[in-house]
């Protein structure tokens, strides 16, 4: 695990540094404008040539990646021709909404597809199974903007039980800052009212991001529980008459989601990637609706520091499944030992 | 043999499971699925219990509104809430909560009038502009506008040369001789300085202890950009960007709160416009800025909604380049002026809320002349003027670029697509982002683009339409000439116009310059266009002004 741990760590930065060189010449590849963009119709030469050199634009580009790179070894990762403030700052508001976002959807994820997939294996062939499945499909076909739509309309216009959009009721103040969590800063602070508003906003962009990915692992679960159940382990188990839940829970279950456990760490990349058309949707002021403003607008430093944070979140969630893959399945190590 | 007790014959794996489940079920069992059925019922009341508050706050909050707190919602996001450094079009909105300006634009006309200021005097004999302060005026962090504040502002905005700078650029110096009275010295005679006082982004007056204390390096611009401090009705509550903004009254307006004002103003960022469109419909907002065109058409026949439909200052136009390429020729130009089908564009395509544009300047505008030529759709005199000037039958393409985010730009290049294939001209359609649209057109070595544009004066002077877009020195990224139009004759009028004290001439120079690029015709002289904005019936005392667009004055609202 240890080793595991330290190839991750050394092949970390060669990652983001491939990943810069290859967002930044692609940005810059692209004809644009971004100063006079943000100056607007209405402004001066000069007052673009100011913007220009604020942002440095007005280098030459190996310059300006020089530049770049000298201020991310001091943490600084520019400041957003949009925002008109660091992208550190914007981050570290965007980013935590995101999270909350993202965490929600894995909790759906984990707490309706991993039983209904189990439903569907155990009761292969019979009802359970038949919704299962119908449920599962209607929910990978569904694209993520119509699904978010339909359930705005539906829960917000029809029956007025949860909101349209945002983090909180605009008529509150969000939860004193601790994390960038709502709901779980509320709870740190102890805001009920807040904690309530977070919750009930948080539901319906939650669900949607999580629809697909959920299907996903519902199928996943089913097969894997098909495969595990009928192997010779639990045939032993059974014939020793060993309580069903017990060989569910002790012999089923625990098999069939190693499997599933690296299905759920792509999906996590799935999930921040689908997140950019919930946060539009529900005008979640997260990473995805940043980025998107700073692809529109041609903003650099944004989209670079985007596109960093994002890859360094990736790594780290497919670093924590991989460590999760060996405590789950000790196997995996003693062979990855023997193999070294 | 074997003993078939020690070799079974090899069971059908699937009911291996389905073994597994006919077993009874033990106490173990039945208990740990009577707790797991219970916790779930637990966390479905949980989460019923945010959902109810959540019903009980849209309908409680749905009453507030009406009563005491103004909610917006707003497609665009505002760029900083620094009056003085950015000329975008959101940012006003929060602006005109907090900061107020020495003149504005009285009620829906572009007559001046004063508001800081109770009275002015522009002397163009001496060169002067004289303020006159209100004397019971204080910024909310307690401290007075005073003559040194305003001076120290105006200084703050030329230096930072931002935002309206460009309309103070005849400023030479700036006196405080008392308290209440701010005499600016000027170099000449500039017909848009003193709409630089008024407008949209005009100079708004931040605090000069707030400007003092944050002056750093940048002029407080780091401060100011998520910090507000003013004379106006609100104060800033809460700002989290591309989220919300929140402002609650100014106890101590100078203007008092009799009357039914609203106490609270929230602004709300919605990226996806059903949002936006759904809680105005559900009464959980009052105003939506910044919808789709298409999705305000069809706000108006909803009994909710009120669709306020009011001419503007607003202008769109078809650039044609000028540079290169067949359209260099302005007889080419002129025939696919009148290839153009202006009543399916303003009654079709813009669902009747335009009329077809009579030179570049809007119908309502100072300066606009009446007897200016106008185009008219008719393709037969289309083709005998495009084979005169040598492309009988067309012959040639032209590539239509718009940038995202422009509703109404898809549809003008589809019907000028369809309208030039009737003369033989093949039309191109390519959508960009935008920051690759205006890089692209402003790359004066390659742009050979046809493009639509809208134009909203920032100053009520026809030189604000006039340079903008036909200047020879607006080529470029230097202004928004994209069309690489190039005339000196209309360069010549336009810089007399604008140096030209005496009105009269003034408006017949600017009428001259009209006249030369009307026969020109770098663009197609689309529509004015009327202003639309959904709001709740039940909303009181707006009054629109199109040099006010996409704002309000909060102030001036009730229930």
């Amino acid at each position: 695990m240890g080793r595991l741990l330290l190839r991750r760590l050394i092949s970390l930065p060669i990652v983001l540094l491939g990943m810069s060189v290859v967002t930044f010449a692609v940005t810059h590849i692209v004809p644009g404008d971004p100063a006079r963009l943000q100056a607007g119709p209405h402004a001066t030469e000069q007052q673009v040539e100011v913007l220009r050199h604020r942002y440095g634009y007005d280098q030459p580009l190996v310059q300006q990646y020089v530049t770049y790179m000298g201020d991310l070894l001091h943490g600084n990762l520019g400041n957003s021709i949009t925002t008109r403030r660091p992208v550190s700052e914007d981050l570290r508001q965007f980013f935590p909404a995101t999270v909350e976002l993202t965490v929600a959807a894995m909790f759906i994820v984990v707490v309706a597809g991993l039983p209904l997939g189990l439903l569907g294996g155990l009761r292969r062939g019979r009802l359970p199974d038949h919704a299962s499945r119908l449920l599962s499909i209607a929910a990978v076909s569904m694209p993520v903007f119509w699904l978010g739509i339909i359930l705005q309309i539906i829960f917000y216009q029809r029956l007025n039980i949860l909101p349209v959009g945002g983090r909180i009721d605009p008529a509150l103040l969000p939860p004193t800052h601790a994390t960038g969590l709502y709901v779980v800063d509320a709870i740190w602070s102890g805001d009920t009212v807040a904690l309530r508003s977070s919750l009930s906003h948080l539901i319906l962009p939650a669900v949607t991001l999580a629809a697909g990915s959920m299907a996903v692992i519902t199928r996943m679960t089913r097969a894997s529980v098909i495969e595990v159940g009928s192997s010779d382990h639990v045939r032993a188990s059974v014939a020793k008459g060993i309580s069903r839940s017990l060989v569910v829970r002790r012999h089923i279950m625990p098999n069939a989601i190693i499997p599933v456990t690296t299905v759920f760490g792509l999906q996590v990349g799935t999930l921040l990637a689908g997140s950019i058309l919930v946060e539009v949707v529900f005008s979640w002021p997260g990473i995805g609706l940043y980025a998107v403003n700073a692809i529109s607008n041609l903003d650099f430093a944004a989209i670079m520091g985007v596109t960093l944070l994002i890859s360094v979140t990736y790594v780290i969630v497919n670093l924590l499944v991989d460590l999760a893959y060996l405590m789950l399945d000790p196997r995996i190590a003693d062979s990855q030992e023997a193999g070294a | 043999m074997t003993d078939p007790r020690h070799h079974p014959a090899a069971p059908d794996r699937g009911s291996l499971i389905d073994d597994l489940l006919r077993r009874p079920m033990s106490r173990r069992d039945a208990l740990a699925r009577a707790g797991a059925a219970g916790l779930s019922i637990s966390g479905i009341s949980a989460i019923a219990a945010a959902c109810g508050g959540t019903n009980a706050n849209a309908g409680g909050s749905s009453g507030q509104a009406a009563a005491k707190v103004l909610t917006m919602t707003s497609g665009a996001t505002p760029v900083t809430l620094d009056p003085g450094v950015s000329l975008d079009g959101q940012s006003p909105l929060l602006w005109r909560c907090v900061y107020e300006p020495l003149l504005q634009f009285k009620g829906s006309t572009i007559d001046v009038e004063p508001r800081l200021a109770q009275a002015y005097e522009l002397d163009n004999a001496k060169n002067t502009l004289v303020f006159h302060l209100r004397p019971d005026v204080t910024f909310t962090d307690g401290t007075a506008l005073d003559a040194a504040a305003v001076k120290l502002n105006i200084e703050r905005q030329i230096a930072v040369k931002q935002g309206i700078a460009y309309a103070l650029s005849t400023v030479k110096s700036v006196e405080a001789p008392d308290d209440h009275t701010v005499v600016v010295n000027l170099s000449g005679y500039s017909d848009g300085l003193l709409y630089g006082f008024a407008s949209l982004y005009g100079l708004y007056l931040i605090s000069a202890k707030a400007l003092t204390d944050h002056k750093g390096k940048d002029w407080a611009q780091s401060w100011l950009r998520s910090n507000m401090v003013g004379t106006g009705p609100y104060t800033l509550q809460n700002y989290q960007l591309n989220q919300q903004a929140s402002f609650s009254r100014n106890e101590k307006y100078w203007a008092g709160w009799k009357g039914a004002h609203f106490e609270r103003v929230l602004v709300q960022y919605v990226s996806d416009p059903s949002s936006g469109r759904l809680e105005l419909e559900r009464g959980q907002s009052q105003i939506a800025l910044y919808l789709p065109d298409d999705v305000v058409y069809s706000m108006r026949s909803e009994k909710s909604v009120t669709v306020t439909d009011d001419p503007s200052f607003n202008v769109y136009y078809l650039g044609l380049p000028c540079r290169t390429g067949p359209t260099a020729n302005k007889a080419v130009r002129q025939a696919i002026s009148y290839g153009f089908d202006y009543d399916t564009w303003t009654k079709n395509v813009l669902n009747g809320t335009a009329t077809q544009a009579r030179g570049p300047l809007p119908k309502i505008f100072p300066g606009w002349d009446g007897t200016l030529p106008q185009y008219s759709y008719n393709p037969d005199k289309a083709r005998k003027m495009l084979a005169a000037a040598g492309f009988d039958g067309g012959g040639f393409s032209l590539k239509f670029i718009y940038e995202t985010g422009y509703y109404w730009k898809r549809p003008l290049g589809e019907q000028f697509q369809a309208n030039m294939k009737d003369l033989g001209i093949t039309v191109s359609i390519q959508e960009l982002s935008p920051s690759t649209w205006v890089g692209t057109l402003s790359n004066k070595a390659t742009a050979n683009e046809a493009y639509g544009v809208v134009w909203w004066p920032s100053l009520a002077t026809p030189f604000d339409f006039l340079w903008t877009l036909f200047a020879t020195s607006a080529q470029g990224s230097a202004g928004y000439n994209f069309t690489y139009y190039s005339s000196p004759q209309f360069d010549n009028v336009l810089n007399k116009a604008t140096a030209e004290p005496d009105e009269t001439k003034r408006m017949q120079l600017y009428a001259q310059a009209q006249r030369i690029v009307v026969e020109d015709a770098p663009y197609i002289f689309l529509s004015d266009v009327n202003y639309l904005l959904p709001m709740s019936p039940d909303l009181k005392g707006f009054e629109f002004n199109g040099m006010y667009i996409n704002s309000v004055d909060p102030y001036k609202l009730s229930a």
